[in-house]
């Protein structure tokens, strides 16, 4: 068995967060006396992620997402736990640590806005101390995968939000990190971008075998680019396992619509419900999750004589807001 | 320390990209020195001071309206912003060391903008009629010691903001803060009022402080109205204060950045 790259133990972080009520009172009031309660923004965190895996995090806002990410790039102390990746301990050896991570926070930019993205790189070089010839190669590749030729020479103010977004993953890139977080690289992008941006992404990581945490709120990023997800909540994580077992856990939920030529027989099949039926149509749906579709649709065509026939499925969308509504989180 | 000088030529690169602001500024500065000038030469009619002459005084109004922008405490708002709003995350995934990375980042700053806009005011001021012109300095030495002093005074300077910069991690906002530092630094630097005319048991008081070696210092080196053992000795308590700042910036940076929490996704 594979070495993991990354090993989370029993992972907890509580905040203590200021609180007051309002109104004018209570703000005089904490001006001088300040009261605080204490949040478990993370509970036992445990999981391991293996080399060249894509891995999705995800969970609804406020879950830790962005805590654990922040734990994991070594910004953050947490309370208690282990948390070992590539040898290291985050926020022990952040100087040694971060030469082996990249980051992109969706949200923020770390591109110097004034100059363009070149320049943003060349300093980049000179931070992680990059050999020329390798900065060279690196750039040459990420310039091809990332489609940045037409880019890089444009101040970043002017660049647009996908565009921009190239540039960060690339500027994440260039001091070959093996592992790469990545936090809503697709929030606020156009549907094209997104494309793009998702292809870049599968891309760099089928040839470098680059190791990379996703956090997003988008699940069709989820679809394109992983099977794994974990899935977070309150503070804990709820599901670590694929995207395809969730959803099949919601197969009986699965509708399907058909049309047929005018008939009078009632349709009768043992693996599925018939919800309605006219002279020329029917909506049934599966009785058990783990019925096979091919098993009715075959009994369907032997019945009637097809016109149309649809399928509706839950989005991934639904699946996880059911999942979170299932969860109460 | 490479990575500190690239950041410094990328810095050198955006100060030279925004012409206009360093056009309005260095007229900006060359409105002041000729009103702060007027009003001294009003005021040396009717006394004098034994501290310095009125034709040391106009030149030293000359030098620090130059290098203003090198010695002023102005905040930079992309530290503070990097602190305010989060984007320190980005600064703390590369492997840099935060407290030199801002150190290095306000002296480019100042440099790169400073350098350039005190040349037009260096190049004018000298030709313009006797009684608002800047003198030569007061002799050889007295101009490499203030070269010296100028560059020491930078990087206490730097030094100083550093710590305002760190004083973020703790409140949080630079709203009030920052314009307490401003007053402070600007005050005890002589800047509303040349520390040479303040009464003797402030200058005393003054140039304990880090305050004014780095903001009033290297000027007066220049006019000659403190003499040269004087200035020997305040250079070394330059960098005595510069070694002091640092260190426990540093010391207090590291300690701190144990507990920094980041808000928000």
């Amino acid at each position: 068995m594979e070495e993991s790259i990354i090993k989370l133990n029993n992972i907890s972080k509580q905040f203590k967060i200021s609180k007051r009520e309002a109104g004018m009172k209570n703000a005089i009031k904490s001006f001088f006396k300040r009261e605080y309660k204490t949040i478990n923004a993370l509970d036992n965190i445990s999981f391991d992620i293996k080399p060249g895996e894509i891995v999705g995090y995800i969970g609804p806002n406020g879950a830790g997402k962005s805590t654990t990410i922040k734990i994991m790039c070594g910004i953050l102390v947490p309370t208690s736990g282990e948390c070992i990746i590539d040898g290291f301990i985050p926020w022990k050896d952040r100087k040694k640590y971060v030469k082996n991570i990249g980051v992109v926070f969706g949200q923020r930019s770390g591109l110097w806005w004034d100059v363009p993205p070149i320049d943003s790189f060349e300093l980049l070089k000179d931070i992680y101390n990059i050999p020329q010839k390798e900065y060279e190669q690196k750039l040459k590749e990420l310039t091809e995968s990332l489609d940045l030729e037409e880019i890089k020479n444009i101040p970043t103010r002017q660049l647009s939000l996908g565009q921009r977004m190239r540039c960060e993953i690339a500027a994440a890139l260039l001091h070959n990190p093996k592992i790469l977080f990545l936090d809503e690289p697709t929030i606020g992008l156009d549907a094209v971008s997104k494309l793009s941006l998702r292809k870049c992404i599968k891309t760099i990581n089928e040839k470098t075998n680059l190791t990379i945490i996703l956090t997003t709120h988008d699940m069709q990023d989820i679809e394109a680019l992983t099977n794994r997800i974990i899935l977070i909540g309150k503070g804990k994580i709820l599901y670590d396992g694929s995207l395809e077992k969730i959803k099949s856990k919601y197969k009986d939920k699965m509708k399907i619509n058909v049309k047929f030529k005018y008939t009078d027989k009632k349709i009768k099949i043992k693996e599925a419900k018939i919800l309605e039926q006219t002279e020329e149509s029917a909506s049934l749906v599966l009785k058990h999750k783990d019925e096979n579709m091919a098993d009715i649709l075959n009994e369907l065509t032997s019945q009637v004589d097809i016109v149309d026939i649809n399928i509706e499925d839950m989005s991934t969308d639904d699946v996880i807001a059911k999942l979170y509504k299932e969860l109460k989180i | 320390m490479k990575k500190y000088l690239s950041f410094f030529k990328l810095r050198l690169n955006i100060a030279l990209q925004y012409r206009a602001a360093a056009i309005g500024g260095m007229f900006t500065q060359f409105f002041w020195a000729i009103m702060q000038i007027l009003i001294f030469q009003a005021f040396y009619k009717a006394t004098t001071s034994n501290n310095i002459s009125l034709e040391q005084l106009i030149s030293y109004v000359w030098l620090k309206q130059a290098f203003y922008s090198i010695i002023s405490a102005s905040t930079d708002v992309e530290i503070r912003d990097m602190i305010e709003k989060g984007n320190i995350s980005y600064e703390l995934c590369k492997p840099t060391n935060i407290y030199w990375m801002w150190f290095f980042k306000t002296l480019a700053n100042k440099m790169a903008g400073g350098f350039l806009k005190s040349i037009p005011i260096l190049i004018i001021a000298p030709f313009l009629p006797a009684g608002l012109s800047l003198n030569a300095p007061a002799g050889l030495l007295e101009f490499i010691l203030f070269i010296i002093a100028l560059f020491l005074a930078i990087a206490l300077m730097a030094a100083i903001m550093n710590i305002f910069y760190i004083s973020l991690f703790y409140t949080m906002s630079s709203k009030g803060t920052n314009s307490i530092f401003y007053a402070i630094v600007e005050f005890f630097g002589g800047t509303f009022v040349p520390i040479a005319l303040m009464p003797e048991f402030w200058q005393e008081l003054c140039y304990m402080l880090p305050f004014s070696l780095a903001a009033d210092l290297p000027f007066r080196i220049y006019t000659g109205s403190i003499n040269l053992s004087t200035s020997g000795m305040y250079i070394i308590m330059q960098i005595v204060w510069l070694l002091l700042i640092t260190i426990s910036g540093t010391i207090i940076t590291n300690k701190r950045l144990k507990k920094v929490v980041i808000q928000g996704g």
